[in-house]
C-alpha cells in the first residue's frame, strides 16, 4: 500500500535536521504545520482559479511559509538558520506541495497525522542516537564521552543514511512503501546545498558545478541500478536511494 | 481570457506578494531574535576599512569600539562582531553574525560556553595547543594581594616542551609562614577530618597539569569548585595568579580553549578576534591613540 504522508518533504527534511535531537523535535512539527497549510490553500483555492494556477499558487505559498516558520521556529529556539538550510526549507515547502497536489490529503487526516507521528517519532529517536555517537549529548544536554564518538556521524553522508533509515522503518511499521515517490525531488536541494567536497582550483562557480554534479551523476546512475535490486517493499524506492547517497557522500567525502 | 482565468493571476499575484511578505517579515524576525535583544551602538566615527582582507567594518561607540571580521571557517566564512571596551583591548563581547559550520561541532563557537572566554579578557588571544607550542618554556612566577587573614597566595608554573610540566600553589602569611606547610602540621586546620589545605591545593595543581587548562574549575560566585574531588577551597584567586603565569608564557596573550572537535572553526573564531584587535591597534596609532 502506498504511503500516505509527505515521504519525499519528510526525507529532505530528515537530511537537512537530524544531527540534532531538538532540530528534528521542531522540524517534524513544522513540516506538518506546513503541508496542512497547502492543503487548505489547495482547497480554498480550487473552487475559484485554474489548475495551472492552483498548482502555482500552492507552490509559491507553500514553500515560503515552510522557509518562514523554519526560519522564526529555529530563531526562536536560538538558533538562525544557515542560508543553505534555509533554501533546503523552502524545497522542503515546495515537495509538502507536490504531495498535497498529487496525492492530496483527502478527508483523512487522521491519517496523514498519524504516518507523521510515526515518522516523527523515530526520526527525533534517529536524532537523539546521531547527536549522542556525534557529540556525547541529547538534546543539548552532555551525557557521557567516550572514544568511539566521531564527529564524522554529523556529516551529510550519515544524514542520508538516517533519513533512508528513518522512512524504511516507518514504511515497515506501518505496512506500506514509498511506490511513486521520485529520491531526485529529495536528493538534488542536498547535492546543490551540502557538497561532499570542495574544489578550488578551477574558481567558484565552476568548483560549484562540479561537486553538485558529481554525487548527482552517482546518483542518479547507482539509481538506475537499484531498480533491479531485492530488496524488502519497506525499502524499496526512496529509502534505499537516500541510503544509496549516503554511501555515495561517504566516498566522496575522502577527497 | 474568461473569468476564472483572470482570477487565477490575481490570486497567484496576490498569493506571491504575500509570500514575498511573509519571508520578509520571518527573516527580520528571526535576525531581530537572534540579536538577543542587543541594542545597535550609537556609533561616533567609523574607520576606514578599505584595503583591509578580514575586517569589514569598525567602529567608535561610546561604548568602546566594535570592529567586524570576516575569516575563513572549516567549511565556509565565519564572521564576528568583536566589542572592545574604551582602552581598546579588553574584550567587551565577540558575536557570531555569520557560521555555517559542522552541526554539533564548529558551529558551537556560536555558544556561550566558547565566546564567554573572550568577555573582559585582554587581547591577543591562543587557543590552547594540544601539542604546546604556543607557550615558552621556563617557570613563571605571580602573586596575589593579602587576604582578610593575611595570607598572599603565590602560585608558579613551570612550561617544559610548550605544556604546563607543573603548578605549585601556596599562600604566605605575614611572618613568611607557608599556608601548606602549616597545615600539614596541623597548625591551619579547616575541618576536623576532611583533607589539609596542602592536599586540596595540590590536587588543585594536578588536575590543572592533567587537563593543561583553567577553565574546567568553573568556579562559582563563591570561589569554590565542583571539578575537583575533595575540594573546598576558594580557587578563583588561584585561577586569577595562574592565568598571569600563563599569559607571560604566552607573551602576553590570553589563553582560550578550543570546542572540543573543532579546532578549525575555534582556531578561525581566535584569529578573527585577534586581527580585529590588530587592526584596531593600528588605527589607533595612525590616529595617534585616541
Amino acid at each position: 500500500m502506498r504511503s500516505q504522508y509527505p515521504a519525499e518533504a519528510f526525507a529532505l527534511a530528515i537530511i537537512l535536521f537530524s544531527s540534532r535531537m531538538t532540530d528534528a523535535f521542531a522540524a517534524g512539527v513544522l513540516l506538518l504545520l506546513s503541508v496542512v497549510l497547502a492543503d487548505c490553500l489547495k482547497h480554498f483555492l480550487e473552487p475559484f482559479i485554474p489548475a495551472r494556477s492552483l498548482r502555482l499558487c500552492v507552490c509559491v505559498a507553500s514553500g515560503s511559509f515552510c522557509a518562514s516558520v523554519f526560519l522564526t521556529g529555529f530563531a526562536a529556539l536560538g538558533t538562525l538558520l544557515d542560508t543553505s538550510v534555509w533554501i533546503g526549507t523552502f524545497a522542503a515547502g515546495l515537495l509538502c506541495a507536490r504531495f498535497v497536489l498529487r496525492d492530496g490529503t483527502g478527508t483523512s487526516y487522521g491519517e496523514l497525522f498519524g504516518a507523521a507521528a510515526i515518522i516523527w517519532g523515530i526520526w527525533i529517536l534517529c536524532a537523539a542516537v546521531r547527536e549522542y555517537f556525534t557529540a556525547g549529548s541529547v538534546a543539548g544536554y552532555v551525557l557521557f564521552q567516550t572514544p568511539f564518538q566521531s564527529s564524522t556521524l554529523s556529516e551529510p553522508a550519515f544524514s542520508f543514511l538516517t533519513a533512508g533509515l528513518t522512512l524504511a522503518l516507518t514504511n515497515r511499521l506501518m505496512g506500506k512503501d514509498c511506490r511513486g515517490q521520485n529520491s531526485l525531488y529529495a536528493a538534488i536541494p542536498v547535492f546543490l546545498l551540502l557538497h561532499p567536497f570542495t574544489i578550488r582550483i578551477f574558481g567558484e562557480a565552476a568548483g560549484f558545478l562540479i561537486t553538485a554534479a558529481v554525487p548527482a551523476l552517482l546518483f542518479l546512475s547507482v539509481r538506475r541500478t537499484l531498480r533491479f535490486s531485492c530488496t524488502r517493499p519497506s525499502f524499496r524506492g526512496l529509502p534505499a536511494d537516500l541510503t544509496a547517497a549516503g554511501f555515495i557522500y561517504m566516498i566522496l567525502s575522502i577527497y | 481570457m474568461d473569468k476564472k482565468e483572470i482570477k487565477g493571476i490575481l490570486a497567484l499575484a496576490a498569493v506571491t506578494a504575500l509570500s514575498f511578505a511573509v519571508i520578509a517579515g520571518s527573516r527580520a524576525l528571526s535576525l531581530n531574535m537572534s540579536d538577543d535583544g542587543r541594542e545597535e551602538a550609537h556609533v561616533l566615527e567609523t574607520y576606514d576599512v578599505s584595503g583591509e582582507e578580514q575586517v569589514e567594518k569598525a567602529v567608535r561607540t561610546a561604548e568602546g569600539y566594535e570592529v567586524t571580521v570576516r575569516e575563513a571557517g572549516y567549511v565556509s566564512d565565519i564572521v564576528l562582531l568583536v566589542s572592545f571596551g574604551t582602552d581598546a583591548s579588553t574584550v567587551a563581547g565577540v558575536q557570531v553574525l555569520e557560521q555555517n559550520e559542522t552541526e554539533s561541532l564548529g558551529s558551537r563557537i556560536a555558544e556561550p560556553e566558547f565566546l564567554d572566554q573572550f568577555r573582559s579578557a585582554s587581547a591577543p588571544f591562543y587557543l590552547t595547543d594540544p601539542d604546546g607550542a604556543a607557550l615558552t618554556d621556563g617557570t613563571y612566577h605571580a602573586q596575589g594581594q593579602p587576604d582578610a587573614s593575611g595570607y598572599t597566595d603565590q602560585v608558579s608554573v613551570t612550561i617544559s616542551g610548550g605544556r604546563i610540566a607543573g603548578v605549585t600553589w601556596d599562600a604566605v602569611a605575614e611572618d613568611g609562614s607557608s599556608k601548606s606547610i602549616l597545615s600539614e602540621n596541623g597548625m591551619y586546620t579547616m575541618t576536623e577530618d576532611g583533607p589539609t589545605w596542602s592536599a586540596q591545593s595540590k590536587a588543585v595543581t594536578a588536575a590543572v597539569v592533567e587537563r593543561q587548562s583553567l577553565s574546567f574549575l568553573k568556579p562559582d560566585e563563591a570561589g569554590k569548585t565542583d571539578a575537583v574531588a575533595g575540594v573546598s577551597i576558594s580557587v578563583d584567586g588561584f585561577m586569577a595568579l595562574t592565568d598571569q603565569c600563563l599569559s607571560q608564557a604566552a607573551g602576553g596573550r590570553t589563553q582560550v580553549d578550543a570546542v572540543s572537535g573543532a579546532t578549525r572553526s575555534s582556531t578561525a573564531a581566535v584569529s578573527g578576534v585577534n586581527d580585529a584587535y590588530d587592526f584596531l591597534q593600528s588605527v589607533l596609532e595612525r590616529n595617534g591613540g585616541m
